[in-house]
């Protein structure tokens, strides 16, 4: 049994296939894990991938690219509207939906996505070796319902069996396998996602193992390509200098000069310095530049400081530091840039910098886990309130004192935990006493639980002494769903036991 | 670390928690998700699945204790028949049977071991049969077939001692509950969902007695009858012998199957049947309908009513404010004859006045011809000047001399006789043009549109198509006829005809790229067929110009239709838009096409249903325009 993971991005699409409880990104038919999504229409055929962004340069109106912003939106749409004023090919609208005009037939951005999908689904094939059907495909946390509904369209005209869709800041936690060990616990992860065109910046409270977004923010402003364009102007400055000529006006000169920049970009992600050739740019003469890493980040300091601000304002947004967040996760091809994981890394100085999976990976990785787990599940088909699920409101604190004798709070339950559950503690109190006494608290966020949020007691009397020992007292917590609680204290050495239930204020 | 109790600390609760719990969007990822979901389905809890495990683990321990039935017929048995025999039975689990665990018919089979083994046996004495003729046999077979899962599904299957049996409806007439109940429990077993419906009582809801039919309609049964396959498809031989068995077995569990699959279906058919709470639910739902029935038509009743009365208030204000309206009309009518009345009495004096003033100053002449004169002047003056100049005039000259007065009557029929001449003037002119213009109309040969009326236009459209091109100088024969038959009497030249023809059918150019339009910006129901209308005087044979029109249609990328009959005179003139139907469409009939119907609430037609002006109060207010595509019906 396998299933694949697909995750189309706007400029780049990839795929990864589970089997045997491991999940690879394959290498499609030219070698590259990664596929451009990139559909170039020809008089008697269809190519998609490398070849077609390659042609693109002399086919460029009968060339397809970033269908998945286009897709699944209306005329009205400023997006769309955005999309059509900056597309290269014409697109239309017939019957209400917009479609590409190539070659006086019309292609909806539909079979775009499609034609994209039968090419991630024969990659698959062909390293699997087998039919695979069942698919698990990302969608970004803004797609709409039309958007999705497009999308799994696409993929079921491309013979898919779409699982589930899943947001792509999600697959990504779910490729580190975060809170996937253990169940208990509660963590605030970061997901960076720095992509062809934009960037979106996530916030997931992982709680129990499921997970939670805080919040969420995507700018479509600024993207990998941002950082091509801002080089291609560099070299192009360049080529003035050297030859005199100004080629900034002519747009398939500047086309080339993208390509080569992209290159070298990627090349700079690894190398201290790249070079950039190309043949015959302009008037027929050969360009030749060395871009150094050190001046690539001068260059792209700009857009850097862009990238790093949107993460202070959505920490500002949701009321979190930098020390509130546990973990953060890298996606994106564009993460790659060594630059931008440093200053990533000065904004989060204690924080785990996930990035051992390769970035434009992680996204697929995490859905083809997520289709591991749905493969041989009946029941699929989830309705809007399995989304909306119960969970509790505040944290249950316990008192206790430290070496120099302060009060501290230990949190035993925390806020925001799926419910109904259960946590269970080992809590320790000195073995000089003969008694305990647990104080139970209740508070919301991070402020010191106060007098009056005390809420009940727990006292166990009478236990053996023990001059040099600690007494072990287990204490089992059980939230039912409606919130009540329910608490078990049992001292190890006695066995004694208290219980207490506590219900909801109604 | 934990603190020590205070003095006369005791375990309590305060206060309630102030918070219940609350709802989150979770991304749908991850098995925890998935277990969470699972979990929730099933209606168990994490905290309280650990508990079950328990309780299951106790269960299982109470297994130890098991009471093992022992079976008097078992020495009696014949190995040699062990499929005959009650498993069940053989191993001491005749009491608990199919709801036996694996765990217990372990421990039954070890009980039987220990006490029935052949070695055992012989140490005590006991006469023990040949090899397999032993019934020991028969234990270890009952073991065999039991601790199979798929082999005691087989024999569970076909359990001896179920009762197959099914209630005749007759049975249950009187107490459905007490017959069908066990009936179905007892069948409940075969089910392959857990959680078998009840069959409820009396007061069970709409709901419930729908599921459970519905359950047991479509019940799954994990029945099978292969333990009663005649042959074993291990003894056979070779390879196509074995498909051969296999074929029959499979053939006869299928039987068997279908027999069970009609057990089960009969038993729910008499059921159904015979079940008091569906007919009481069928009956609720009679008579809920005939109420809901009677409702609207109270209803429908009512808002007639309400509408003829309001109806009728509304003619009574009509009627009331007509009335009304003539009221104060005559009363107008009055008040300015009699303020009419008081002007002529005015204008009179006045005149007198001013006759008597001319007379006594002798017509300011002692002259008697130049008297005679200025008497004539003075009459004129009288017949022509307003009351207020008279007034003016008379005021002048009760106030002057003789001299005075005689300047200012001399101004005044000097200005009046400058009037006189002026009005002559006017008038010559005006006849001078109308003659002109009648000169030139009779040169151009009277083809002005306003001379074309519509019973004209109608009978120029007939003698076009009367007489298609080719005819031999057809304008002429048009005229002609034209000449003949028109009521108006005015008699017209092939020119006129010519020239009447051609302005019609450049309409008709323009009229269909304003239709076109329209179709394009009103959602036109009928998009696909726009019917090209023209001028009656183009022909359908007259290829070229229908090409023309074509062209126009396919232009627009629609299917077209040919569509004539004076649609250009229609739309020409606004009183062939002559009858208007409210609601209803006139049942006209039109050579073999009926009229669409469809969509239209105001219709206003012309004598001939060629076009059709529609009314589309949906597609905001606008007219659209529907069209009979005649060509398309033939001739």
């Amino acid at each position: 049994m396998a299933a694949i993971g697909v995750h189309l991005g706007c400029t780049c699409a990839c795929v990864a296939v589970y089997k045997d409880g491991r999940a690879d990104v394959v290498a499609n038919d030219a070698g590259d894990r990664v596929t451009p999504a990139v559909v170039a229409y020809s008089e008697s055929e269809e190519v998609v991938g490398l070849a077609a962004k390659q042609s693109r340069v002399r086919n460029i109106s009968n060339t397809v690219v970033k269908v998945k912003q286009i897709l699944g939106r209306s005329s009205g749409d400023p997006q769309a509207e955005k999309y059509i004023t900056e597309s290269k090919c014409s697109v239309t609208e017939k019957n209400g939906k917009l479609q590409y005009e190539m070659d006086n037939k019309l292609v909806s951005p539909e079979e775009v996505a499609k034609l994209i999908f039968s090419k991630m689904k024969e990659t698959a094939q062909s390293a699997l070796g087998s039919d695979v059907n069942d698919v698990v495909i990302t969608v970004p946390f803004d797609f709409g319902e039309n958007q999705k509904n497009a999308l799994g369209e696409a993929a079921g005209a491309a013979g898919f069996n779409v699982m589930r869709l899943i947001h792509e800041p999600s697959a990504a936690l779910l490729a580190y396998g975060i809170g996937q060990d253990s169940p208990t616990g509660k963590s605030n992860v970061l997901v960076y996602k720095l992509g062809g065109t934009s960037l979106s910046i996530t916030v997931i409270e992982v709680n129990s193992g499921i997970y939670r977004v805080l919040a969420t923010n995507t700018d479509d402003g600024i993207g990998g390509v941002c950082f091509t364009e801002a080089l291609a102007q560099h070299l192009a400055s360049e080529f003035q200098r050297g030859y005199k000529h100004d080629i900034r006006e002519n747009p398939r000169a500047m086309m080339k000069l993208m390509n080569s920049a992209d290159i070298a970009k990627h090349s700079l992600s690894t190398l201290g310095s790249a070079n950039c050739f190309v043949d015959s740019l302009y008037d027929g003469l050969d360009f030749d530049c060395n871009v150094s890493r050190a001046r690539f980040e001068l260059i792209c300091s700009p857009l850097f400081n862009k990238c790093i601000e949107a993460i202070k304002k959505l920490l500002q947004q949701v009321g979190l530091t930098a020390d509130d967040i546990n973990k953060v996760v890298l996606c994106g091809g564009s993460a790659r840039i060594p630059k931008l994981q440093q200053l990533i890394k000065d904004l989060f100085p204690t924080v785990e910098l996930l990035n051992s999976i390769s970035p434009d990976e992680v996204i697929p990785i995490g859905a083809a886990i997520e289709a591991g787990i749905l493969l041989g599940r009946d029941n699929l088909l989830l309705e809007e309130e399995a989304l909306s699920i119960e969970c509790s409101a505040k944290d249950i604190l316990v008192k206790g004192v430290d070496e120099s004798g302060s009060d501290t709070f230990t949190v035993l339950f925390p806020s925001g935990t799926p419910l109904p559950a259960r946590r269970q503690h080992t809590l320790q109190a000195p073995g000089s006493n003969s008694s305990v006494c647990l104080e139970l608290y209740e508070s919301i966020g991070k402020c010191l639980a106060k007098e009056e949020d005390k809420f009940a007691q727990i006292v166990l009397q009478d236990l053996d002494k023990k001059e040099d020992g600690l007494h072990d007292i287990l204490t089992v917590l059980t939230m039912k769903r409606d919130g009540s609680l329910h608490i078990t204290c049992t001292d190890q050495d006695t066995g004694k036991c208290e219980v207490i239930t506590v219900e909801v204020a109604s | 670390m934990l603190q020590e109790a205070r003095e006369g600390q005791v375990t309590a609760v305060t206060s309630a928690l102030s918070a219940a719990s609350v709802h989150c969007q979770v991304e749908p990822v991850g098995r925890w998700f998935e277990a969470f979901i699972k979990r929730r389905n099933i209606n168990v809890s994490a905290s309280f699945q650990e508990l079950e495990d328990e309780k299951e683990l106790s269960e299982e321990s109470g297994d130890e204790e098991l009471q093992l039935e022992e079976f008097p017929m078992l020495k009696t048995l014949d190995p040699k028949d062990w499929k005959n025999q009650d498993h069940y039975a053989v191993l001491g689990l005749g009491h608990i049977r199919y709801r036996a665990t694996q765990k217990q018919i372990k421990a039954a089979h070890k009980a039987m071991v220990l006490k029935h083994h052949p070695d055992k046996r012989k140490a005590a004495g006991e006469q023990i049969g040949e090899g397999d003729n032993d019934y020991f046999t028969c234990i270890t077979k009952a073991y065999e077939i039991l601790s199979d899962p798929v082999k005691r599904r087989a024999f569970n299957s076909i359990d001896p001692i179920f009762d197959n049996s099914v209630p005749s409806k007759s049975e249950a007439k009187e107490n459905f509950f007490e017959v069908f109940s066990p009936v179905f429990e007892r069948n409940a077993r075969w089910s392959n969902k857990k959680s078998v419906p009840k069959l409820g009582d009396m007061n069970s809801s709409f709901e419930e007695v729908d599921a459970f039919y519905s359950f047991w309609y479509n019940f799954d049964s994990w029945r099978e009858f292969s333990y009663l396959d005649e042959e074993e498809k291990e003894k056979a031989e070779c390879r196509d012998e074995r498909r051969w068995i296999e074929k029959q077995n499979r053939a006869a569990r299928a039987l068997r199957k279908k027999e069970e699959m009609n057990r089960i279906r009969t038993l729910v058919d008499n059921a159904y049947s015979c079940d008091p709470r569906i007919k009481k639910f069928k009956e609720e739902e009679k008579a809920k309908k005939e109420a809901e029935k009677k409702a609207k038509v109270e209803a429908k009743r009512k808002e007639q009513e309400a509408k003829e009365k309001q109806r009728q208030a509304e003619l009574e204000a009509a009627r009331l404010a007509k009335e009304k309206e003539e009221e104060e009309v005559r009363q107008q009518a009055l008040l300015a004859k009699k303020e009419k009345e008081i002007q002529k009495k005015a204008i009179k004096k006045e005149r007198q006045k001013l006759r008597t003033t001319c007379k006594n100053w002798n017509y300011f002449s002692d002259n008697e011809a130049e008297c005679v004169k200025m008497m004539e002047e003075v009459e004129k003056l009288c017949d022509r000047l307003e009351l207020t100049s008279l007034q003016y005039l008379n005021e002048a000259l009760t106030s002057t001399t003789r001299e005075g007065g005689k300047a200012a009557v001399v101004k005044q029929i000097e200005e009046v006789n400058e009037q006189i001449r002026r009005e002559k003037e006017e008038a010559e002119a005006r006849i001078r043009q109308a003659s002109k213009s009648s000169e030139r109309s009779t040169s151009s040969g009277g083809g002005g549109s306003k001379n074309w009326s519509e019973d004209d236009l109608q009978l120029l459209i007939k003698a076009v198509n009367l007489f298609p091109a080719g005819t031999n100088s057809r304008w002429e024969v048009i005229a002609n006829y034209m000449n003949l038959h028109s009521t108006t009497g005015i008699k017209r030249t092939a020119k006129d005809v010519i020239n009447k023809a051609k302005s019609l059918q450049k309409l008709g150019i323009f009229i269909i790229c304003v239709l076109l339009c329209l179709c394009n910006s009103f959602n036109f129901p009928f998009k696909n067929i726009i019917c090209c209308l023209f001028p009656s005087c183009f022909h359908l044979q007259e290829g070229k110009r229908t090409l023309v029109l074509g062209n126009a249609c396919l232009l627009s990328g629609k299917r077209s239709y040919f569509v004539s009959y004076e649609t250009a005179a229609l739309l020409q003139s606004a009183d062939a838009v002559q009858c208007k139907t409210s609601g209803q469409f006139p049942a006209t009939k039109y050579h073999d096409a009926t009229l669409y119907t469809s969509h239209t609430e105001n219709i206003y037609s012309s004598k001939s249903p060629g076009v059709w002006l529609i009314n589309y109060p949906k597609v905001r207010g606008g007219w659209a325009l529907s069209y009979r595509p005649l060509l398309h019906h033939g001739k």
